[in-house]
């Protein structure tokens, strides 16, 4: 069975943590990729023994290195396969945190401001000239 | 040249702030509300069975029915 969450990216991504707890097992699916596949043929003492588990010390963890690739600017979907392989109890656990780049973007005002600006100092190049010009003529 | 230079001095503090910073930063959690699944039947918040690891901060443990001690076999 498998459990989906989508969500939306507005930039480029520069960090990234997904936490994972499952009961017995679980893959991760990352747009369509899998980036965990559950190891199904281990032992399963209360969950899976290895990552990914229903206990702390097997939880799997997933950094910015191995999500990054698979992540879009947009919607993303990350999907979670969980897999009973013996006794009994199913569950699925996740906690992620996504952070995109920072960008700097100037605004229309920016321009504005530069282009006033500029033109302001061409006029006053213009009046200076003509000023001395005139100067000139007269003396 | 000195008029360029003040002019670039003055214009400069303005560039930074009219500038917008688009930064973003989301979480993501299992829960009822937010995580969906292929079962046909709503996902739920489940109370974890006790062996299990707490559930992480601002999430819950989830399953497709209250499955705490349900036999399941491989999908």
């Amino acid at each position: 069975m498998t459990f989906t969450d989508t969500f939306n990216l507005s930039g480029l991504v520069t960090g990234a943590t997904l936490r994972v707890l499952a009961d017995d097992t679980a893959s991760v699916i990352v747009n369509g990729t899998t980036i965990f596949a559950a190891n199904l043929n281990g032992s399963y003492p209360i969950c899976s023994s290895v990552p990914i588990g229903c206990l702390t010390n097997t939880e799997g963890v997933f950094t910015l290195a191995q999500l990054q690739p698979y992540l879009n600017v947009g919607s993303n979907t990350i999907s979670f396969t969980v897999y009973q392989e013996a006794g009994d109890g199913y569950g699925l656990d996740y906690s992620g945190s996504f952070t995109t780049g920072t960008t700097t973007v100037p605004e229309a005002g920016t321009f504005l401001l530069v282009g006033c600006g500029l033109i302001c100092l061409a006029c006053g190049h213009v009046v200076h000239s003509l000023r001395s010009s005139r100067k000139l003529r007269l003396g | 040249m000195k008029r360029f230079s003040l002019f670039l001095v003055l214009q400069f503090p303005f560039l930074f702030l009219t500038s917008s910073a688009l930064a973003d930063s989301i979480t993501i959690n299992s829960s009822a509300s937010e995580t969906t699944n292929n079962s046909g039947s709503p996902t739920q918040d489940i109370s974890p069975v006790s062996a299990w690891a707490p559930a992480f901060s601002g999430s819950s443990w989830i399953s497709f029915a209250n499955a705490g001690e349900v036999p399941m076999e491989r999908p």
